[in-house]
């Protein structure tokens, strides 16, 4: 079996072969083979006469050589790619040209156009011919400026072949209709001014096994009205990762609305829901199936809500694998999403302790935290980006006395603070507030202790204000963040 | 409790290993064996892999012993994880640590008793050893003589165009 004392080259040429395909890599296949030939004449043959080393057939390399990989990988099926590093048309021509006749045996097809005039006639092999043993398809433009609004007819009219299970398409505005697509494993359209809800919602039912789902930026997925009550749910028991960003709110809520994702891991939606209520406009009862998955917490941070608000008007909310990029105008509307929350967990909303990151510094902060129950905020971050005077407002908020003082402090359950200190004066505010709101300070009322921990941030870190904090606080754990 | 199934394996050297059949069957030419043969106190002879390599083999048998078997049918020219093919995990990684004597004992040990994920462990080690690095450099890793003429080494350089800025 071996040849002792051979080393690598004592190993059968198969496994050579196989160790070879993956030194290579198949967004610059050339210089690899070049480097693994000019060892010595034994890896040269090795590299000449393995078909699988051939396979990727890429504009990158140049006209003579495209022909010579195409001739050295025979019979093999090969990986058609078009980086946009080389995105000129004459190359694709020569690609097309080249390549066209073999489109039996494409695997693969990866072009990334710059342009946005010429591209569709030199994609003729793909939309005159079939191309029946295809599995990815991957068409993207770059800088294109207004997308053409004549759809791209695909396989010359014909259906996708059956092995077509990875399709992205960015800004190709591609007539879905005769293709019938179905089976596909993953689904990735950018700004696809030609997919409609309902072929959507049509190759989502014909594909059971799809993984993941990305839809950005999609001007036609829009709400289906009357419609959508009639359509059974759609099972996509694989689906771990699904993605809608800067969908009309109507067209994700009739998505999610429709479908249902068991076993997802990641949800990401960004949506815009300034001016509307968003209960009414996407984050209906309709869609809180989402929360819940198979996949253990454990596995996907512990169940605690994060909120943040950040620049002028975005607002994040992650729970459970979920992330939530809202743009909003205004506190009331994030009050709004986690009574979303609420209501969709039922009770076990009283176990998702808040986590409060606070970068907004238009809004009133004290709203901002105003959770609706049984959510608690337990942890407080003041962000990097927020303002002196944001600061200020909710340190203010946080050594207020309750009036009456039956009422409860402004976050009286907080367990962990972060805050960032850049200057000492934002280090005399933060000795400051800790002693009104811990020691009672100028009044005899003071907040019930929670506090587990604080964090530092920011530098410089003047030496002795850990021990000056830790003085106040007594047992909690004060550091500077590494 | 019944005790788990055992066989007897036999190296080339004659060492016996007796180990959990569950175990054993991580092999294809074992388990293949043990269904043709059937069960049976007769230790199975392995007559190309030595004890100390068998031993290297079953210790990553029994760390592996409840993963999820390779589909027979996998397509080798159909590979979508060609990106992440050099992925191996942690303790994959300590265990493959050993010298190239080795190494390639254990590829060789895998292909002939059909053992697809060790041997895609060791291939990926030995294409990680070899990535990035210059032909003079992979030939100094592998003892292996440059057997080339300037000439026919220039020619291979203007063939592909070889420039090692690109």
């Amino acid at each position: 079996m071996s040849i002792p004392g051979d080393g690598l080259n004592g190993l059968p040429s198969e496994l050579i072969c196989n160790i070879f395909r993956l030194v290579i890599n198949p967004s610059n296949p050339r210089k690899e083979r070049c480097r693994l030939m000019l060892v010595c004449r034994r890896w040269r043959e090795y590299v000449e006469g393995s078909a699988l080393l051939w396979t990727t057939i890429s504009a990158y390399d140049g006209l003579s050589y495209m022909r010579r990989a195409l001739e050295n990988c025979r019979g093999a099926m090969i990986d058609i790619t078009f980086p946009l590093s080389r995105s000129s048309a004459a190359n694709l021509e020569a690609l097309a040209f080249e390549g066209g006749p073999h489109i039996p045996r494409w695997r693969s097809l990866i072009l990334a156009l710059r342009w946005s005039r010429s591209w569709e006639s030199t994609l003729a092999p793909l939309t005159r011919t079939q191309a029946p043993n295809l599995e990815i398809l991957k068409l993207l433009v770059r800088h294109a400026g207004e997308i053409s609004a004549n759809p791209i007819t695909l396989f010359g009219g014909a259906p996708a072949p059956s092995t077509l299970k990875n399709i992205t398409l960015d800004q190709i505005p591609v007539a879905f209709e005769p293709l019938g697509l179905s089976g596909l494993v993953s689904l990735n359209l950018k700004k696809v001014p030609t997919i409609s809800t309902p072929q959507l919602l049509e190759i989502l039912r014909d594909s059971p096994g799809l993984e993941r789902l990305y839809l950005i930026s999609n001007p036609s997925l829009v709400a289906i009205g009357s419609q959508a009550s009639t359509i059974q749910p759609i099972e996509l028991p694989k689906l771990v990762s699904l993605s809608l960003k800067r969908i009309d709110n109507g067209g994700t809520g009739c998505i999610l609305s429709n479908i249902r994702i068991p076993n997802r891991r990641r949800v990401s939606i960004r949506a815009n829901v300034r001016g509307v209520n968003p209960r009414s406009a996407l984050f209906t009862s309709a869609i809180t199936h989402i929360f819940h998955t198979t996949i253990p917490t454990a596995d996907l941070s512990p169940s605690a809500i994060t909120v943040e608000g950040y620049d002028v008007d975005g607002c994040s909310i992650k729970f459970r694998g979920i992330e939530l990029a809202l743009v909003v105008d205004g506190e009331d509307r994030v009050q709004d999403m986690l009574g979303w929350l609420v209501d969709g967990l039922g009770p076990e909303a009283a176990e998702c302790p808040v986590h409060l990151i606070h970068g907004w510094s238009r809004w009133d902060p004290v709203r901002f935290a105003a959770v609706p129950p049984p959510l608690v905020i337990k942890h407080l971050t003041i962000s990097d980006s927020a303002s002196d005077l944001l600061r200020k407002a909710l340190y203010a908020a946080m050594t207020r006395a309750p009036d009456p003082p039956s009422s409860d402090w402004f976050l009286p359950q907080m367990e962990s603070f972060s805050v960032g200190l850049g200057t000492m004066e934002s280090q005399k505010q933060l000795i400051s507030m800790l002693k009104n709101r811990y020691e009672g300070g100028e009044t005899e009322s003071r907040c019930p202790m929670n506090l587990r921990s604080v964090k530092l941030r920011g530098e410089p870190r003047t030496e002795g204000l850990v021990e000056e904090i830790k003085g106040i606080l007594g047992e909690v754990h004060v550091f500077w963040a590494n | 409790m019944s005790a788990a199934p055992q066989v007897t394996l036999e190296s080339s050297d004659g060492e016996k290993f007796k180990v959990d059949k569950e175990v054993a069957e991580r092999s294809v030419l074992i388990k293949n064996m043990i269904e043709d043969v059937g069960e049976s106190d007769n230790p199975i002879p392995l007559p190309n892999v030595n004890a100390s390599v068998l031993k290297k083999v079953l210790e990553y048998c029994e760390h592996h012993r409840g993963d999820p078997l390779p589909a027979a049918d996998a397509d080798p020219s159909n590979d979508d994880n060609r990106k992440r093919a050099t992925e191996i995990s942690d303790w994959d990684q300590k265990f493959i640590q050993v010298d190239q004597e080795m190494l390639f004992e254990i590829i060789l040990a895998a292909n002939y008793m059909d053992i697809k994920p060790l041997l895609d462990v060791g291939c990926k080690t030995v294409a990680n050893m070899i990535k990035g690095k210059t032909p003079e450099e992979i030939r100094k890793l592998f003892n292996i003589v440059n057997d080339f003429t300037p000439e026919e080494e220039a020619q291979i350089k203007k063939e592909n165009e070889w420039a090692e800025d690109r």
